[in-house]
């Protein structure tokens, strides 16, 4: 055979073998990330004889791959946030669980699980706590933007106690829920982190004309590592979630099963703190079914979170 | 013609160059995939690892309650008669919250404690008795470290490990200033401001000398000052006290060798007492009880055998471990070899590190709470308290007791109602019998303490210390506060 006959031989051999590695290694990363449909059509029936009813279209990506975003509230943390707080006119006081900070007549509270507590005008309110009088209504917070604007100033002065290290990862918030009485009204505040919620609620209590208390859970310190996760496959989580309906079934002892439709699958975070003040924002996946019921699960370990 | 050959040519053999190192690089990555591609940075047991923090965090509320809460806090201003104490109550906690900031000073990393001889320890006692001192005793030896840990929640993971202490006094060295400073409760307060230094004392009698790093600089800084014992002198509950080496004797206590049988920091009460009424019989154990001791203990009772002796004891068998239940209501859970309720089962996650002291405290805390017999004594004022602690090298034993407004409740002459002996993340032996205490609404009045001590005293052989506690036959008969004599 010719050199040049050799040549064209070479070339369709290696175009053969090129394109036989290319799909093989599309097919793997399709599996990889995606069940195929006679696996879902299976788990499905299986999911039905637990009276568990999962839409296809929950099934057909394997794995949500995010991150777990962390940092450190150590103590170099809080000494960089009490200069940063006597510059501004506070007296720190070192508690158990985190520093209190006085001004005047403001009080905060900032804990190293993420509390935050404020107060002001002699008023040391818990605004969670005063929706559960059942005095205050639910109405959209965009038909009160006074309220918005007075949370918005309060939110930027004490987000200007972010330190540098939030830099490179950060939080927005929004305006989750607001509930009013009277004049008055409370805010929920959420905190998300990579567009997912992070879990973290504020509630700030309006009262004339401004922010008079706060109490909840909110981040100061911005993530400063992305880390990849070990996350579990979807349909392991729902078949966790049917070992856990079984055993709820065994246990009640009832006769008949009550049809769970799940009706949405969220992936969000939820915060994990290390001994050594490290805090982890770890990937959680929200199960939620036609009658309300939630279950969420943790997406790295696989057991349920709450 | 022959160009274009050429270029053809030219443009097969780029071709077979590009396919090729195409191909190559198709291989590498094919080869890499089946080795399961980037390692995750955050895995699985990682997150075990953080949810074992958590259930670390979960043990930390029974820290909070009082386990290791003092038996006694006295706050002398160094002047014949103004001394005055708590043994129980709020007052008892607060003045406590104002030692752990004393605490904090004296066992971190940057404080110095030397040992000191027995014939220096006693002289020194001796002295700071005389003196302006705030003392602290608990009811038995605790390492200082569980001391710091379970007083302060954050000191727990700080590492701290040392001597065993019953007894310290914090006392005053330097004079410094007149300013202010820390006083009672946090609160900010101007008085003169000493610089300050503690010495201990264990059960045996080893005496410890503590030094802080620095002395007090500002406002904020923790100092021994004179604020102290005026502010607790208005307190509802303060007792005004004296300790028996300090006590005026008289024909009677001298006849009787006052000094040779009672320790030199018995707390001696100015004025009576008053405490509940309680009573303690022996629990009722039936088939359901010990199926819920079982579960508790981690032994499945449809695995189990079991079988009852001429004696009357029901014993239940599984896998090298067994219990024990007796007809007068003790419990015995033992096990052999390799076997033992592992920290994992009760904590819940698996550990690839070795557990430290607050782990075993922890997990005895947690299997305590767990147990049916335990809990329901735990009435309203009734609390578990670590009553005993002592460490071979490798078996840890834990006591722990029952206390009413904490004073410890004794029957048949022992504080300790539950023992586990625990070694390697293991629990190895539980023990405990079956008792029903009964709380009065009534309450009673002690005798005279200097009364109860002189009736002691005509019966007493040797050195003992003694407390006011409420002393039980466990025969349902009511009882009071009265007199223990308990180990120095």
């Amino acid at each position: 055979m010719s050199w040049k006959n050799l040549k064209t031989l070479a070339i369709a051999i290696l175009l053969v073998m090129d394109v036989f590695f290319l799909y093989s290694l599309i097919a793997r990363e399709r599996a990889a990330r995606y069940y195929d449909s006679e696996l879902i059509d299976a788990a499905t029936k299986i999911f039905h004889e637990s009276s568990l009813y999962v839409d296809k279209s929950f099934l057909t990506e394997r794995i949500v791959s995010l991150p777990v975003y962390s940092g450190t509230l150590d103590e170099a943390f809080f000494e960089a946030l009490l200069e940063k707080m006597e510059g501004n006119g506070y007296t720190a006081e070192k508690e158990t669980g985190g520093m209190r900070f006085v001004r005047e007549d403001v009080e905060l509270y900032i804990g190293n699980d993420f509390t935050f507590l404020y107060g002001s005008g002699g008023e040391y309110a818990s605004p969670s706590e005063m929706l559960e009088s059942g005095s205050f209504v639910r109405c959209e917070p965009e038909d009160f933007p006074e309220i918005l604007q007075a949370a918005r100033a309060f939110l930027s002065e004490y987000s200007a106690l972010h330190l540098a290290a939030g830099e490179r990862f950060y939080y927005t918030c929004s305006f989750e829920e607001l509930f009013v009485s009277g004049t008055d009204g409370v805010l929920c505040v959420s905190q998300e982190i990579g567009g997912r919620d992070t879990g973290n609620r504020l509630y700030l209590l309006y009262s004339d004309g401004q922010i008079t208390a706060a109490d909840g859970r909110f981040a100061i310190m911005a993530p400063v590592r992305k880390m990849t996760a070990q996350t579990v496959g979807r349909m392991e989580l729902l078949f966790a979630e049917k070992d856990y309906l079984d055993e709820k079934y065994r246990q009640g002892g009832e006769v008949s099963r009550e049809n769970m439709i799940l009706e949405a699958v969220e992936d969000s975070y939820e915060v994990f703190f290390d001994a050594d003040g490290s805090f982890y924002f770890v990937p959680v996946c929200t199960l939620t079914y036609r009658n309300g019921e939630t279950r969420t699960y943790n997406s790295v370990s696989g057991e349920i979170y709450s | 013609m022959r160009g274009e050959k050429r270029i053809i040519e030219i443009v097969k053999t780029i071709a077979v160059a590009v396919l090729l190192v195409l191909l190559v690089c198709l291989c590498v990555i094919y080869m890499l995939s089946y080795q399961g591609g980037q390692t995750a940075e955050f895995t699985r047991n990682m997150m075990e690892r953080l949810t074992g923090e958590s259930i670390k965090y979960q043990y930390l509320d029974y820290f909070e309650q009082p386990y290791t809460m003092p038996e006694f806090i006295g706050f002398s201003s160094g002047r014949t008669g103004e001394s005055i104490g708590f043994s129980g109550g709020e007052e008892l906690e607060q003045a406590y919250g104002d030692v752990i900031r004393f605490y904090e000073e004296l066992f971190s990393p940057e404080s110095t404690v030397t040992e000191m001889t027995e014939e220096q320890g006693e002289a020194a006692f001796a002295q700071i008795m005389q003196g302006r001192y705030i003392y602290v005793g608990y009811f038995c030896d605790l390492p200082k470290s569980v001391i710091a840990g379970t007083a302060e929640t954050e000191l727990l993971f700080s590492g701290i490990s040392g001597e065993f202490i019953k007894e310290i006094f914090i006392v005053p060295d330097r004079y410094l200033k007149d300013g202010f400073t820390v006083g009672a409760g946090g609160t900010q307060t101007y008085a003169s401001i000493y610089s300050f230094y503690a010495v201990a004392r264990d059960s045996e009698g080893r005496y410890y000398r503590y030094t802080t790093g620095d002395a007090p600089q500002t406002s904020q800084d923790v100092s021994f000052n004179t604020n102290y014992y005026l502010s607790y002198n208005t307190a509802e509950s303060a007792l005004r006290y004296e300790f028996a080496a300090e006590t005026e004797t008289d024909a009677f206590l001298e006849k009787y060798g006052f000094s040779d049988k009672v320790a030199d920091t018995t707390v001696i009460y100015g004025e009576s007492l008053s405490g509940g009424l309680l009573s303690v019989s022996r629990g009722t154990v039936d088939f359901r009880l010990e199926m819920s001791v079982l579960n508790a203990l981690y032994m499945n009772p449809e695995r189990v055998t079991s079988y009852t002796d001429d004696a009357g004891v029901r014993i239940y068998f599984d896998e090298g471990r067994s219990i024990r239940f007796t007809p007068e209501g003790t419990v015995q859970y033992t096990a052999l070899g390799e076997e033992g309720i592992s920290f994992e089962e009760i904590f819940g996650y698996p550990a690839e590190f070795e557990w430290d002291v607050f782990d075993y405290l922890g997990a005895a805390m947690i299997l305590a709470d767990s147990l049916e017999p335990i809990e329901d004594s735990l009435t309203e004022g009734t609390t578990l308290f670590l009553s005993g602690m002592e460490y071979d090298g490798e078996t840890l034993r834990l006591s722990f007791g029952y206390r009413y407004h904490n004073l410890p409740i004794f029957i048949n002459g022992s504080a300790d109602m539950i023992t586990f002996e625990m070694s390697g993340g293991l629990i190895k032996s539980v023990s405990f019998a079956v008792w029903d205490v009964e709380i009065s609404q009534e309450t009673s009045g002690s005798p005279d303490f200097m009364w109860l001590l002189r009736g002691y005293l005509t019966d007493a052989q040797e050195k003992r210390r003694l407390i006011l506690a409420y002393l039980s036959q466990g025969d349902a008969a009511s009882c009071g506060l009265e007199l223990a004599a308990v180990l120095p």
